[in-house]
């Protein structure tokens, strides 16, 4: 048994509380803004992820709607407390499958939503201020509430370190591109259209992903760290359409408070929390929960880091661009048709995908190479099932990146179906 | 006083600087806000206003030709309302560019002009006995009414069996006459429903979905992307194998396709330069300009030009399909240029969004 140092747990249940209250939240504003319907129901094909391909959405909308009230009620189960362990693997099951149906809806903060899920199966966050458990006399090991700080932290920091390209260093890219497009602000507008502007955002927002999770430490910088916090994602959220992210990273940030700060905190809404627990006491960590968690860690660094080992430019390739915290760096738009040659009878179809895709299906796959594999993959089955299985499958794919001028993404003539999702990125056409 | 220390004073220390800075800006451009504004309010108040008033006069006429015609079934009549059909359908050409916002909420460019016209479905209420009353036709699919409809009873065959045919059948006279009548009233209600939406096409200025320059992008895209995909490639058989089918023209009864193509273009590049008759000229090009893109403003010129150039190559579209289907096809790769300019590096470079879902992006 390892030992590690106690706390009581307010900490955790502030998190656990906040935390399951925001995705009920977005839960509802999901339902609400009818993106069950967009994204799994009325698509009629759907972009899986790399080994997840056998995920597939329900075809009944009661059960699909259903689900995501199950995951809504568990949410809430969270925030309380209540049936937390039930709760957490339900919630972190149901989210992470409805993440996994659909690879054009991908957004980080969805799957920083299903890692938090994950950790807090393990990290017992109902230990205080949950409806089963007011308070408790017991401590309980400060390597939980360690393990969900080095998630956050890592968010943070990965996403400063790809930031260190010389898109968003030399060029102010895409940021240029994207405040130049917010000019129509009250007040700040004229800035934004200005090129220092780009700049001072670029430079940091950059310095504040690479030091944020650092000061958030140190207990002496904590309180200018957590000022920082608010107000970097208020701005974000003000400018880019960014949805719940500053929120989740906003109550993100109130993990790194220690029991002691919440409890003055607290004590001047008069809210007292009595403890026993002394900060000397050590408490027993089970040796499978190290071991889970140093796994974790362990793939949470692996993963960021894929890219560096490919001699190319992963934000034009977007190489295991996914799960690595690669946040805001990228502008880009494309355009795509698909050929269908009949190598037996050498007749020729062409495939404009908006006759089966929805508008952000295109959108996404227009600059993506595995969607566009993905697709065409789909375009066979279509011709299998027309009797007509001798083909070939070309296309032509326009993209633009960070402001350059759009250029051909993949040679012509790539015969996409004698390629495989991984090689296709051998083949995406140089930078210029 | 403390608190005047620590928040009146560094607010107002920070006031003044955004008052310099603010007042240090180049004031010779408009911003953003106002830029997007002349280009709107140009577009509406000389483009978009005046092309609506013509659509609902040249329908007016079209149903007054076609009254006149049920009085006077000659051939030089039917040719005069032939005319008259050409001249409307043109004119909704026009207008079809600018079908978003509410006014494409109200589905009425499907009850003017829906392409392709069902003649089957249409021939079978031609046999039933219901008079074909104003009513009536109100009634019914929108396959099988509009401009589409009117063109299959006006041109289906040569201008003898035309007449032959309205003279022998009274209700397929009717049909024609309240079909014109209900394009025109569809008409003046499309018109009625810009000028109420105009206010706040003209105040949307914003950088979102429903910003009035962001849904005029897509529409504009939309538009060159139908061409490429159904005006053209359905008849140079794109979906069937490689087929050409000059009956996948969008006018091919009138031999009138490539004129439709030409006007909605015409009516493509006022939109993009902003141009119209008596206007300030502010468009698309001028935005990209002051935006600092000249090569993009000049690349998309020259995209133009282009489209121009292979237009003005073809004489008709029933005739060049089968006899100068690479001319067909030069066009359509020139309007394909066209839309990876628009909606790749245009849209990317203005920031629009060129889908008509939001959601949260990171």
């Amino acid at each position: 048994m390892q030992r590690f140092k106690q706390e009581q747990g307010i900490s955790l249940g502030i998190y656990r509380i906040t935390f399951g209250l925001l995705m009920a939240f977005s839960l509802l504003r999901f339902l609400y803004n009818g993106w069950v319907e967009a994204c799994y129901l009325y698509p009629k094909f759907h972009f899986t992820f790399q080994y997840f391909h056998w995920i597939k959405p329900f075809d009944n909308p009661v059960l699909m709607y259903g689900i995501v009230v199950i995951a809504i009620i568990a949410a809430i189960f969270i925030a309380l407390g209540f049936w937390y362990k039930l709760s957490t693997i339900t919630f972190f099951l149901i989210f992470s499958y409805l993440e996994l149906i659909e690879k054009s809806w991908y957004l980080n903060h969805y799957y920083f939503v299903s890692l938090i899920a994950f950790l807090l199966i393990f990290v017992p966050a109902n230990h205080h201020l949950s409806i089963q458990k007011i308070s408790s006399k017991n401590g309980i090991s400060s390597i939980f509430r360690t393990i969900l700080k080095l998630q956050i932290s890592g968010v943070y920091f990965f996403a400063g370190l790809t930031k260190i390209n010389s898109d968003w260093i030399i060029e102010a890219m895409p940021l240029r591109i994207w405040l130049k497009a917010k000019g129509d602000l009250p007040i700040i507008g004229d800035w934004l259209t200005q090129d220092w502007t780009a700049y001072f955002f670029s430079y940091s927002g950059m310095l504040y992903d690479l030091f944020i999770p650092f000061l958030l430490w140190n207990k002496r910088t904590r309180p200018f760290a957590l000022f920082a916090v608010l107000a970097f994602h208020i701005a974000t959220s003000i400018l880019f359409p960014i949805g719940l992210f500053p929120l989740i990273m906003i109550v993100g940030s109130l993990i790194f408070l220690d029991d002691a700060e919440w409890k003055t905190i607290l004590n001047r809404f008069r809210i007292n929390l009595k403890s026993n627990i002394s900060n000397q006491e050590k408490s027993k960590t089970p040796p499978w929960i190290i071991a889970l968690f140093s796994v974790h860690l362990l793939i949470q660094i692996a993963l960021p880091m894929r890219h560096y080992f490919y001699a190319e430019n992963f934000l034009w390739t977007e190489r295991h661009y996914r799960f690595g915290w690669n946040v805001m760096l990228i502008e880009k738009s494309g355009y795509a048709i698909f050929k269908v040659k009949d190598n037996d009878s050498d007749k020729t179809w062409i495939i404009y995908p908006n006759e089966y895709l929805t508008n952000i299906q295109e959108k996404q796959m227009n600059f993506q190479a595995d969607m566009i594999w993905e697709f065409a993959q789909f375009i066979e089955t279509k011709f299998h099932k027309k009797d007509i299985p001798n083909i070939s499958i070309y296309t032509e794919n326009w993209v633009t990146f960070n402001g350059r001028p759009s250029q051909l993404y993949l040679p012509k003539t790539l015969d996409l179906l004698q390629i495989s999702e991984d090689e296709i990125y051998d083949f995406i056409l140089p930078l210029r | 006083m403390k608190i005047i220390n620590f928040y009146i004073l560094p607010i107002a220390f920070l006031s003044i600087i955004v008052l310099v800075v603010s007042c240090n800006h180049d004031i010779s451009k408009d911003n953003t806000s106002a830029q997007r504004s002349r280009q709107l309010t140009n577009m509406y108040d000389n483009g978009i206003n005046a092309l609506h008033d013509k659509l609902e006069m040249d329908c007016f006429n079209l149903f007054t030709e076609i009254s006149t015609l049920s009085q006077d079934l000659t051939i030089a009549q039917l040719e005069m309302a032939q005319e008259k059909w050409r001249i409307a359908s043109e004119s909704y050409k026009r207008c079809e560019l600018y079908n978003i916002g509410d006014v494409n909420r109200t589905f009425i460019r499907y009850r003017i002009h829906r392409w392709e016209t069902n003649t089957e479905a249409l021939e079978d209420s031609l046999l039933t006995n219901t008079p074909a009353t104003g009513n009536y036709i109100s009634g019914l699919g929108s396959a099988i009414i509009g401009l589409a409809a009117v063109e299959y009873l006006l041109f289906e065959t040569d201008v003898n069996t035309t007449l032959t045919d309205l003279q022998s059948n009274t209700k397929r006279l009717d049909y024609l006459v309240e079909s014109s009548n209900y394009v025109y009233q569809r008409a003046a209600v499309l018109n009625t429903t810009w000028e109420d939406y105009s206010i706040e096409f003209k105040s949307t200025l914003e950088n979102k979905i429903s910003g009035g320059q962001n849904l005029m992008l897509n529409s504009m895209i939309a538009y060159l992307e139908e061409t490429t995909k159904v005006r053209l490639g359905k008849a140079l058989g794109e979906s069937n194998g490689g087929t050409l089918d000059i009956e996948r023209f969008e006018a091919f009864r009138s031999n009138h396709s490539l004129e439709f193509i030409k006007n909605s273009f015409n009516e493509f590049k006022l939109c993009y330069r902003g141009n119209y008759p008596n206007s300030n000229g502010f468009g698309f090009d001028n935005y990209i300009i002051d935006l600092e893109n000249q090569t993009l403003s000049d690349k998309i010129e020259t995209a133009l030009r282009n489209c121009d150039d292979k237009l003005n190559a073809l004489s008709d579209l029933n005739t060049d399909l089968i006899n100068q289907t690479q001319k067909v096809i030069d066009l359509q790769t020139a309007f394909q240029e066209l839309v990876i300019l628009l909606k790749a590096d245009l849209a990317s470079f203005i920031g629009a969004t060129v889908t008509v879902n939001d959601t949260d992006g990171d």
